[in-house]
Protein backbone atom coordinates (compact mmCIF):
# COMPACT_ATOMS: atom_id res chain seq x y z
CA UNK A 1 0.00 0.00 0.00
CA UNK A 2 1.07 3.15 -0.32
CA UNK A 3 2.38 5.69 2.10
CA UNK A 4 -0.70 7.98 2.09
CA UNK A 5 0.63 10.98 4.45
CA UNK A 6 -1.53 13.49 3.51
CA UNK A 7 -2.37 15.05 6.42
CA UNK A 8 -5.23 16.92 4.89
CA UNK A 9 -7.22 13.70 4.38
CA UNK A 10 -8.44 12.63 7.93
CA UNK A 11 -9.86 16.07 8.90
CA UNK A 12 -11.32 16.37 5.38
CA UNK A 13 -13.12 12.53 5.42
CA UNK A 14 -14.08 13.33 8.60
CA UNK A 15 -15.67 16.56 7.82
CA UNK A 16 -17.39 14.86 5.21
CA UNK A 17 -18.79 12.49 7.42
CA UNK A 18 -20.18 15.47 9.47
CA UNK A 19 -21.67 17.08 6.36
CA UNK A 20 -23.17 13.50 5.40
CA UNK A 21 -24.70 13.04 8.85
CA UNK A 22 -26.05 16.81 8.60
CA UNK A 23 -27.74 15.64 5.29
CA UNK A 24 -29.08 12.44 7.02
CA UNK A 25 -30.41 14.64 10.08
CA UNK A 26 -32.37 16.78 7.68
CA UNK A 27 -33.93 13.68 5.74
CA UNK A 28 -37.51 12.83 7.27
CA UNK A 29 -37.11 9.23 9.35
CA UNK A 30 -40.26 7.02 9.69
CA UNK A 31 -38.94 5.60 12.77
CA UNK A 32 -35.51 7.32 14.97
CA UNK A 33 -33.60 4.05 13.97
CA UNK A 34 -34.23 3.59 10.28
CA UNK A 35 -31.31 5.74 8.66
CA UNK A 36 -29.69 5.70 5.93
CA UNK A 37 -26.30 5.27 7.00
CA UNK A 38 -24.63 7.89 4.59
CA UNK A 39 -21.83 8.81 7.07
CA UNK A 40 -20.42 5.58 6.43
CA UNK A 41 -19.33 6.44 2.88
CA UNK A 42 -16.24 8.31 3.63
CA UNK A 43 -15.49 5.26 6.26
CA UNK A 44 -15.60 3.55 3.53
CA UNK A 45 -13.37 5.35 1.01
CA UNK A 46 -11.17 5.33 3.79
CA UNK A 47 -10.53 1.98 3.71
CA UNK A 48 -8.72 1.89 0.41
CA UNK A 49 -6.73 5.32 0.73
CA UNK A 50 -5.68 5.34 4.47
CA UNK A 51 -3.72 3.18 7.32
CA UNK A 52 -5.05 1.51 9.56
CA UNK A 53 -4.38 4.18 12.48
CA UNK A 54 -5.77 6.94 11.06
CA UNK A 55 -9.10 4.92 10.16
CA UNK A 56 -9.49 4.20 13.80
CA UNK A 57 -9.61 8.21 14.43
CA UNK A 58 -11.98 8.65 11.28
CA UNK A 59 -14.15 6.37 12.90
CA UNK A 60 -13.99 7.79 16.18
CA UNK A 61 -14.49 11.52 14.54
CA UNK A 62 -17.53 10.11 12.93
CA UNK A 63 -19.13 8.81 16.00
CA UNK A 64 -18.13 12.62 17.80
CA UNK A 65 -19.36 14.33 14.45
CA UNK A 66 -22.65 12.76 14.57
CA UNK A 67 -23.53 12.88 17.87
CA UNK A 68 -22.74 16.79 17.71
CA UNK A 69 -24.79 17.01 14.54
CA UNK A 70 -27.84 15.32 15.69
CA UNK A 71 -27.58 16.59 19.44
CA UNK A 72 -27.15 13.30 21.12
CA UNK A 73 -23.69 13.10 22.60
CA UNK A 74 -25.29 13.12 26.10
CA UNK A 75 -28.28 11.52 25.58
CA UNK A 76 -28.68 7.48 25.53
CA UNK A 77 -28.93 7.15 21.76
CA UNK A 78 -25.41 8.13 21.33
CA UNK A 79 -24.55 4.77 23.31
CA UNK A 80 -26.94 3.28 19.79
CA UNK A 81 -24.63 5.10 17.56
CA UNK A 82 -21.26 5.23 19.05
CA UNK A 83 -22.03 0.84 19.34
CA UNK A 84 -23.47 1.00 15.86
CA UNK A 85 -20.63 2.84 14.53
CA UNK A 86 -17.64 1.48 16.23
CA UNK A 87 -18.91 -2.20 15.21
CA UNK A 88 -19.53 -1.42 11.67
CA UNK A 89 -16.14 0.47 11.29
CA UNK A 90 -14.03 -1.75 12.98
CA UNK A 91 -16.03 -4.73 10.91
CA UNK A 92 -15.25 -3.15 7.89
CA UNK A 93 -11.54 -2.91 8.37
CA UNK A 94 -10.68 -6.37 9.17
CA UNK A 95 -13.20 -7.61 6.17
CA UNK A 96 -10.88 -5.58 4.34
CA UNK A 97 -7.94 -6.13 4.82
CA UNK A 98 -8.53 -9.53 5.03
CA UNK A 99 -9.78 -10.40 1.81
CA UNK A 100 -8.37 -6.67 0.14
CA UNK A 101 -9.21 -6.84 -3.19
CA UNK A 102 -11.65 -9.81 -3.30
CA UNK A 103 -14.16 -7.43 -1.75
CA UNK A 104 -15.76 -4.04 -3.10
CA UNK A 105 -17.78 -1.73 -1.20
CA UNK A 106 -20.79 -3.44 -1.83
CA UNK A 107 -20.00 -6.42 0.09
CA UNK A 108 -17.96 -3.94 2.87
CA UNK A 109 -21.05 -1.59 3.23
CA UNK A 110 -23.23 -4.75 3.67
CA UNK A 111 -20.77 -6.25 6.29
CA UNK A 112 -21.18 -2.72 8.06
CA UNK A 113 -24.40 -2.58 8.25
CA UNK A 114 -25.19 -6.13 9.74
CA UNK A 115 -22.56 -4.79 12.10
CA UNK A 116 -23.52 -1.88 12.64
CA UNK A 117 -27.52 -3.47 13.30
CA UNK A 118 -26.46 -6.31 15.48
CA UNK A 119 -24.46 -3.81 17.95
CA UNK A 120 -27.85 -1.76 17.92
CA UNK A 121 -29.79 -4.64 18.71
CA UNK A 122 -27.34 -5.65 21.07
CA UNK A 123 -27.34 -2.29 22.83
CA UNK A 124 -31.10 -2.11 22.79
CA UNK A 125 -31.62 -5.70 24.23
CA UNK A 126 -29.22 -4.25 27.31
CA UNK A 127 -30.89 -1.08 28.13
CA UNK A 128 -34.26 -0.57 26.65
CA UNK A 129 -36.33 -3.34 25.28
CA UNK A 130 -35.31 -6.39 26.66
CA UNK A 131 -36.90 -9.69 25.05
CA UNK A 132 -38.85 -7.44 23.38
CA UNK A 133 -35.69 -6.52 21.03
CA UNK A 134 -36.51 -9.53 18.75
CA UNK A 135 -39.40 -7.86 17.43
CA UNK A 136 -37.86 -4.59 15.90
CA UNK A 137 -34.64 -6.88 14.89
CA UNK A 138 -35.95 -8.00 11.11
CA UNK A 139 -37.63 -4.26 10.18
CA UNK A 140 -33.81 -3.32 11.09
CA UNK A 141 -31.95 -5.96 9.64
CA UNK A 142 -34.20 -5.56 6.64
CA UNK A 143 -33.76 -1.78 6.17
CA UNK A 144 -29.91 -2.02 7.21
CA UNK A 145 -29.51 -4.67 4.39
CA UNK A 146 -31.12 -2.32 1.69
CA UNK A 147 -29.26 0.67 2.96
CA UNK A 148 -26.04 -1.03 2.92
CA UNK A 149 -26.78 -2.57 -0.08
CA UNK A 150 -27.43 0.37 -1.80
CA UNK A 151 -24.76 2.48 0.06
CA UNK A 152 -22.03 -0.08 -1.42
CA UNK A 153 -23.61 0.23 -4.82
CA UNK A 154 -23.02 3.84 -4.68
CA UNK A 155 -19.68 3.92 -3.36
CA UNK A 156 -18.32 1.30 -5.44
CA UNK A 157 -19.82 3.37 -8.57
CA UNK A 158 -17.90 6.16 -6.76
CA UNK A 159 -14.60 4.94 -6.57
CA UNK A 160 -14.60 3.35 -9.81
CA UNK A 161 -15.44 6.86 -11.18
CA UNK A 162 -13.62 9.44 -9.26
CA UNK A 163 -9.99 10.66 -10.76
CA UNK A 164 -9.34 12.39 -7.31
CA UNK A 165 -9.95 8.72 -5.59
CA UNK A 166 -7.89 7.31 -8.05
CA UNK A 167 -5.09 9.49 -7.81
CA UNK A 168 -5.12 8.52 -4.20
CA UNK A 169 -5.53 4.60 -4.32
CA UNK A 170 -2.45 4.21 -7.00
CA UNK B 1 -24.35 2.61 -14.45
CA UNK B 2 -22.26 -0.09 -14.55
CA UNK B 3 -19.88 -1.06 -11.26
CA UNK B 4 -17.82 -4.26 -10.17
CA UNK B 5 -18.75 -7.36 -8.34
CA UNK B 6 -16.54 -9.41 -6.24
CA UNK B 7 -17.14 -12.81 -4.92
CA UNK B 8 -17.05 -11.61 -1.34
CA UNK B 9 -19.57 -9.70 -1.65
CA UNK B 10 -21.93 -12.46 -2.00
CA UNK B 11 -20.58 -13.76 0.91
CA UNK B 12 -21.80 -10.74 2.91
CA UNK B 13 -24.91 -10.25 0.66
CA UNK B 14 -26.03 -14.09 1.82
CA UNK B 15 -24.65 -13.39 5.64
CA UNK B 16 -27.33 -10.48 5.46
CA UNK B 17 -30.16 -12.32 3.92
CA UNK B 18 -29.65 -15.13 6.92
CA UNK B 19 -29.47 -12.95 9.55
CA UNK B 20 -32.80 -11.23 8.63
CA UNK B 21 -34.35 -15.09 8.52
CA UNK B 22 -33.03 -15.29 11.55
CA UNK B 23 -34.74 -12.58 13.49
CA UNK B 24 -37.77 -13.87 11.60
CA UNK B 25 -37.60 -17.15 12.87
CA UNK B 26 -36.85 -15.75 16.61
CA UNK B 27 -40.18 -13.42 15.70
CA UNK B 28 -42.66 -16.63 15.10
CA UNK B 29 -41.44 -19.44 17.79
CA UNK B 30 -40.70 -19.61 21.40
CA UNK B 31 -43.38 -17.32 22.50
CA UNK B 32 -42.49 -16.48 26.02
CA UNK B 33 -44.44 -16.74 28.67
CA UNK B 34 -46.98 -19.10 29.93
CA UNK B 35 -50.08 -20.18 27.68
CA UNK B 36 -53.29 -18.43 28.39
CA UNK B 37 -56.60 -18.73 27.44
CA UNK B 38 -58.59 -15.74 25.87
CA UNK B 39 -62.41 -16.07 26.76
CA UNK B 40 -64.92 -14.01 24.79
CA UNK B 41 -68.00 -13.33 26.67
CA UNK B 42 -70.49 -11.78 24.09
CA UNK B 43 -68.08 -8.44 23.25
CA UNK B 44 -66.10 -8.69 26.17
CA UNK B 45 -63.08 -10.36 26.28
CA UNK B 46 -60.82 -11.99 29.78
CA UNK B 47 -57.63 -13.43 29.67
CA UNK B 48 -56.58 -16.33 32.07
CA UNK B 49 -53.13 -18.19 32.32
CA UNK B 50 -53.52 -21.77 31.97
CA UNK B 51 -50.95 -22.47 34.82
CA UNK B 52 -53.47 -21.80 37.53
CA UNK B 53 -56.43 -24.01 38.47
CA UNK B 54 -59.58 -22.11 38.19
CA UNK B 55 -62.88 -22.03 38.00
CA UNK B 56 -64.47 -19.52 36.22
CA UNK B 57 -68.42 -18.98 35.50
CA UNK B 58 -69.41 -16.46 32.46
CA UNK B 59 -72.96 -14.99 32.15
CA UNK B 60 -73.61 -15.41 27.97
CA UNK B 61 -76.29 -14.56 25.84
CA UNK B 62 -78.26 -17.84 27.24
CA UNK B 63 -77.35 -18.09 31.25
CA UNK B 64 -74.27 -18.89 33.09
CA UNK B 65 -71.48 -21.12 31.62
CA UNK B 66 -69.30 -23.17 33.87
CA UNK B 67 -65.37 -23.49 32.52
CA UNK B 68 -62.45 -24.70 34.23
CA UNK B 69 -58.78 -24.34 34.25
CA UNK B 70 -56.76 -27.29 35.54
CA UNK B 71 -53.58 -29.40 34.87
CA UNK B 72 -52.76 -26.69 32.25
CA UNK B 73 -55.79 -26.65 30.02
CA UNK B 74 -59.40 -25.04 29.87
CA UNK B 75 -62.93 -27.02 29.21
CA UNK B 76 -66.44 -26.25 29.68
CA UNK B 77 -67.77 -27.89 32.04
CA UNK B 78 -71.47 -26.64 32.63
CA UNK B 79 -73.27 -24.87 29.40
CA UNK B 80 -77.09 -23.70 29.40
CA UNK B 81 -77.22 -24.64 25.72
CA UNK B 82 -78.96 -27.33 24.13
CA UNK B 83 -76.33 -29.65 22.02
CA UNK B 84 -73.53 -29.18 24.63
CA UNK B 85 -71.08 -29.20 21.58
CA UNK B 86 -69.30 -27.03 23.72
CA UNK B 87 -68.53 -29.24 26.68
CA UNK B 88 -67.96 -32.15 23.74
CA UNK B 89 -65.23 -30.38 22.65
CA UNK B 90 -63.05 -31.68 25.56
CA UNK B 91 -60.11 -29.79 26.21
CA UNK B 92 -57.68 -26.74 24.94
CA UNK B 93 -54.13 -26.51 25.72
CA UNK B 94 -51.97 -25.52 23.15
CA UNK B 95 -51.40 -22.10 21.03
CA UNK B 96 -54.32 -22.05 18.37
CA UNK B 97 -56.72 -24.42 20.29
CA UNK B 98 -60.34 -23.15 20.24
CA UNK B 99 -63.70 -24.11 22.36
CA UNK B 100 -66.72 -22.31 21.27
CA UNK B 101 -70.64 -22.15 22.68
CA UNK B 102 -72.14 -20.37 20.22
CA UNK B 103 -75.73 -20.51 21.11
CA UNK B 104 -74.37 -18.49 24.62
CA UNK B 105 -71.91 -16.52 22.64
CA UNK B 106 -68.78 -17.56 24.46
CA UNK B 107 -65.64 -18.17 22.74
CA UNK B 108 -62.12 -19.47 24.33
CA UNK B 109 -58.74 -19.54 22.29
CA UNK B 110 -55.18 -20.54 23.57
CA UNK B 111 -53.00 -18.15 23.20
CA UNK B 112 -49.28 -18.49 23.51
CA UNK B 113 -46.85 -21.26 25.10
CA UNK B 114 -46.44 -23.32 21.94
CA UNK B 115 -43.49 -25.00 23.71
CA UNK B 116 -44.75 -25.17 26.86
CA UNK B 117 -47.67 -27.79 26.63
CA UNK B 118 -45.22 -30.41 27.64
CA UNK B 119 -43.50 -29.76 30.44
CA UNK B 120 -46.73 -28.66 33.27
Amino acid sequence: MTQTTDKKLLPFLAALCLFLAAVEYAIPKPLPFLRLGLANLPVIIALFIMPTRDIYKLILLKIMGQALITGTLFSYIFLFSAAGSLASGLTMLGVHRILRNRISCIGLSLAGAAANNIAQLIVAHLILFGSATRYIAPILLISGAVTGLILGIFTQMFTERSKWFRGLHA
Amino acid sequence: MKFSIKPADFLFLAISVILIALSLAALSGNEQGPAVAVIKVKDTEYIYPLNQPRELEFEGVLDKAHLMIHDGCIEFVESPCRDKICIHMGQARKDGDFLACLPNRIIVTVEGGVHSDTDN
